[in-house]
């Protein structure tokens, strides 16, 4: 039943704000505080600090928002401002302006404690429910873990304990939790880790990031399959023969030694980036474009993927490490010789491997899927490449071989979309030829896209979990990723190093791919 | 290719005006991006990239200059066939000159610099006006859409109908687009200006979506009047307003013009449901306007008038909303400022480029925000503008509402609704 107040608008009108209806913009989440867990770390100071100030900037952000540090440092508010203001300098894609700063300052503050200090987080508690009452953020939190996987049970345990995770425990309001990657080492430790999860916040309040998700050209994958009808006639088995997707970083292991001899690329990359693309790649037209629904669809194809055996473990998937080599015309070491790295590391710096979709739509066509560090360049694309045309019509006029239509989604850098396809070399006799087709985002619309990490952090004020992965989601992709894990435990050691520093990865990997008449793409 | 060829070229790429015959404006073009693909030297080749047709309509060719600069800052987000029109006006035979120039750009992360083209097109003579359109309308790119930019709105003696754009030259040409872009700031009557408007929306071309710049400008002041009702706690405030008082900026050497402050408070009350009773307008471009709502409540809204030397006549300089809700009165201000208090160089005080919003709710703390306006140029209001080329419904009812509130004469009675809904 509707009832009418004093000035006589709908009271379900009020439910919603009417002044944003029509609104040519991105909505603005309702006034919060987002607490930052790990906050003195280097993914705040690089990027979630960063990406608050710029939203503030374009002013995404609400009046009286308000962010919470919290970390083990003995930090006060000024020194936290002013360490903040540092980031902002050095990582911001915007210099720093003083007007919004000074705005963002007043709703800014620090929390001090270590992450099983059950007294530090009733102190949070008190500040978030001052700042409820000064700052009118209304009981809506964002808790942001961005310290190591190993704190999180911890973390999210205490958020509990402190009566801070309920939604509208100040009588109204949300609160939602963004946990960062790698959620889990396996299936059994994502399955534990979201039990965890579930004890205190339900699924509808975790969010958890995979910030490739965040990027514009992969959020093109959808716009691109879903909103041009030319493409999705020809997105099957009857047309498509083959799928390569790459992930490719130039870089060697840099800084992440202590995190990445423990991870390798297949949990590092595979689990999450190499397979959100897959998934965005392959996934039937959702029924709308609700998170659920496209999460739904990616669920499925996750569930399509067989889990593989030692055997097929053996046959299709390539492990490599790199060892000394160059990379962008200097002499680079091999991986057992970066710091903190153990000399007999066994741990992959290369995957490559092949995966079927069981499904009506994809059933035979293999998708290759690869990603290392030292390769020649940084570069992630997804590339189709369709069947050969039935019959060689030119044949009598010389042409006795055609390329296939390859059509490159490229992700990064050069972010862009290719076709090629084949035309006549303009002559008096039939002579044909490649040719390519492109588009470049940076030609067509001329503007910076905004990082990854504005999109999403201002998706889960808004409550959209459209490009956060769900529980069963993460546990749908370590089923596979698991399945290669237990193979390798079970298979012989690798010979690392197998590749140089500044190759395509190891032979196998190619030879992996000419058994099917195929070779890698350069991207 | 010969020297006076490459020449030639070097010009047409740096961006300078190459005369070209204005029967073969197409051919010369298409000849001069043929040798710029390739380029003088490989190194200097450069892509050709077009989005869409824009048409401008300059005054004079006064206006060539600014008007130009505007439409390289254009290129370099959206690359297009620009094509800036001159009406010379005179007497005797007339005449037709044209000019072609590339805009490049390099992309964001490098590659071939991007270039978009610009063509002017100068016509004299008894005629002009006449033979614009059939120069014009052949250059048009195919498949891509076109915007017609008329900034300027007549100021002169007014027709019987408040219009006086030449309909030779302006009726085809409209004819020709899938968009007008207009600048109510611009405005030489702007009251009546604001009536036609509405009445070429609403009679004259309803399939033409119609962008008013002056309506871009309100984008922030939209955005951040909704943001302070998105707190549950505060939007019970927004039905139970009182008190609505919108500032504009006057200056003396410059015409009055209220139509921000009334397309805001336009959008305001349709949002709200609120429909104006009574507009008592007052001395120097004040109004008193009473609203009313559904059940027959009245709010008192304000369009007032205040000098200020840092920020452009006609734009808003402070909104003040003042209301009750459970016998807890709270007031709700947006102003612009300048963050920066330092006079400049020239001792003129800086210019206003932040809004101020402030929340004071009776017994609470007042919780003040600063954020920058945004950037208001020409080239990135219609940058905005062509990102979004459909109609803008809430502009469309935002305007038929301001049109109500634009009397100037009289106290005037509203004794019928608005016409249409939402």
């Amino acid at each position: 039943m509707t009832t009418l107040n004093a000035a006589g608008l709908l009271e379900e009108q009020l439910a919603s704000n009417p002044l944003w209806e029509g609104m040519r913009l991105q909505r603005t989440p309702e006034p919060c505080a987002m607490v930052i867990f790990g906050v003195t770390g280097d993914l705040a100071h690089r990027k979630l600090i960063p990406a608050l100030y710029n939203l503030a900037v374009d002013r995404l952000l609400p009046p009286g928002f308000s962010i919470v540090g919290f970390g083990r440092r003995p930090y006060t508010d000024e020194q936290f401002r002013a360490e903040m203001e540092e980031a902002i300098k050095q990582f911001s894609r915007r210099p720093l302006e003083p007007g919004t700063w000074e705005s963002i300052l007043q709703g800014m503050h620090y929390v001090q404690g270590d992450f099983n200090d059950e007294r530090a987080f009733e102190t949070l508690a008190s500040l978030l429910s001052d700042l409820d009452r000064e700052r009118n953020t209304g009981g809506n939190r964002v808790f942001y873990l961005s310290t190591p996987p190993s704190t999180y049970e911890e973390i999210i345990a205490n958020i509990g304990a402190a009566g801070i995770a309920r939604q509208n425990w100040a009588g109204s309001g949300w609160t939602r939790i963004i946990i960062e990657k790698p959620f889990g080492t396996d299936l059994p430790t994502a399955r534990h880790l979201n039990s965890k999860v579930h004890e205190v916040f339900d699924e509808s309040q975790t969010y958890r990031i995979d910030h490739y998700l965040g990027k514009e050209t992969v959020q093109n994958i959808l716009v691109f399959r879903f909103a041009n009808t030319i493409f999705e006639p020809i997105w099957n088995r009857r047309y498509v023969e083959s799928v390569q997707i790459t992930v490719a970083e130039s870089l060697g292991v840099e800084e992440r030694a202590g995190y990445y001899e423990g991870a390798g690329a297949l949990r590092d990359m595979v689990q999450n980036h190499l397979m959100q693309q897959l998934a965005l790649t392959a996934m039937e037209p959702p029924s709308d474009f609700e998170a659920d629904a496209i999460r739904d669809e990616k669920v499925k194809i996750f569930r399509s993927i067989k889990p593989l055996d030692p055997r097929e473990v053996a046959e299709r998937v390539v492990r490599g490490q790199y060892g000394p080599g160059s990379s962008g015309g200097q002499q680079v070491p091999g991986y057992r010789q970066e710091p903190k790295v153990s000399p007999t590391s066994n741990t992959e710096s290369f995957v490559a491997m092949k995966l079927f979709i069981e499904n009506w739509r994809w059933q035979g066509v293999p998708f290759y899927l690869r990603t290392g560090k030292r390769l020649p360049v940084r570069s992630s694309e997804i590339a189709i490449t369709f069947k050969p045309v039935p019959l060689m019509l030119f044949r009598d006029s010389g042409v006795t071989q055609l390329d296939r239509n390859i059509l490159a989604l490229q992700i990064q850098p050069d972010e862009g979309i290719s076709m090629k396809f084949e035309s006549k070399v303009p002559s008096t006799r039939m002579q044909i030829r490649s040719v390519n087709m492109d588009f470049r985002y940076n030609t067509a619309f001329g503007t910076q896209p905004a990082d990854a990490y504005e999109r999403l952090i201002l998706d889960c004020m808004l409550g959209d979990s459209t490009l956060f992965t769900r529980a069963d989601e993460v546990e749908a992709a370590w089923t596979i990723v698991t399945s290669i894990l237990d193979g390798w435990k079970v298979l012989p050691p690798p010979q690392f190093p197998n590749y140089e520093a500044g190759s395509w990865g190891p032979r196998e990997a190619h030879e992996m791919l000419s058994r099917d008449g195929f070779v890698w793409r350069r991207p | 290719m010969n020297t006076q060829e490459e020449q030639r070229l070097q010009t047409f790429v740096n961006g300078t005006p190459l005369d070209v015959d204005p029967r073969s404006i197409d051919r010369e073009l298409t000849a001069l991006w043929a040798a710029a693909r390739t380029g003088v030297e490989p190194s200097k080749a450069v892509v050709r990239f077009s989005i869409l047709n824009l048409i401008v309509m300059a005054r004079n060719s006064q206006q060539l200059e600014p008007l130009t600069s505007q439409i390289i800052d254009l290129t370099m987000k959206h690359p297009c066939r620009a094509i800036l029109l001159v009406n010379e006006g005179g007497e005797g035979a007339s005449t037709v000159k044209a000019t072609v120039a590339a805009h490049c750009r390099l992309p964001v992360g490098g590659g071939m610099p991007v270039c978009g083209e610009q063509i002017n097109i100068t016509a004299s003579g008894g005629d002009a006006a006449a033979i614009l359109p059939g120069t014009v309308i052949p250059l048009l790119t195919s498949d891509l859409p076109v915007a017609l930019g008329w900034p300027d709105w007549p100021s002169g003696a007014l027709a019987a109908d408040g219009w006086s754009l030449d309909p030779a030259l302006f009726t085809p040409l409209l004819q020709s687009a899938d968009h007008l872009i207009v600048d109510s700031m611009r405005f030489g009557k702007p009251n009546s200006n604001l009536v036609r408007l509405e009445a070429l929306h609403e009679q004259d071309y309803p399939s033409i979506a119609i962008t008013d710049l002056n309506w871009l400008r309100l984008l922030t002041w939209r955005q951040l009047t909704a943001q302070v009702f998105d707190s549950p706690s505060l939007r019970s405030y927004l039905p139970n307003l009182s008190k609505i008082t919108v500032r504009y900026v006057v200056q003396d050497d410059r015409p009055l013009n209220p139509c921000q402050a009334l397309l805001y408070l336009g959008w305001l009350s349709d949002k709200m449901s609120w429909r104006p009773s009574e507009i008592s307008p007052q001395e120097s471009g004040n109004s008193a306007i009473t609203l009313r709502s559904s059940t027959g409540s009245q709010l008192y809204a304000w369009v007032l008038t205040t000098a200020a030397d840092n920020i452009w006549a006609g734009d808003i300089a402070e909104v003040v909303m003042e209301g009750s809700y459970n016998g807890v009165a709270a007031t709700f201000t947006l102003e612009r400022i300048a963050f920066d208090e330092q006079p400049q160089a020239d001792g003129s005080k800086p210019p206003a480029e932040h809004i101020r919003t402030i929340i004071e709710v009776q017994g609470q703390n007042r919780i003040e925000r600063v954020v920058p306006l945004g950037k208001q140029a020409w080239a990135q209001l219609v940058g905005n503008a062509l990102g979004n080329l459909g109609h803008d419904s809430a502009f469309e009812q935002a305007l038929q509402m301001a049109v109500w509130m634009s009397s100037t004469t009289g106290t005037k009675k509203v004794d019928k609704g608005v016409r249409g809904g939402r």
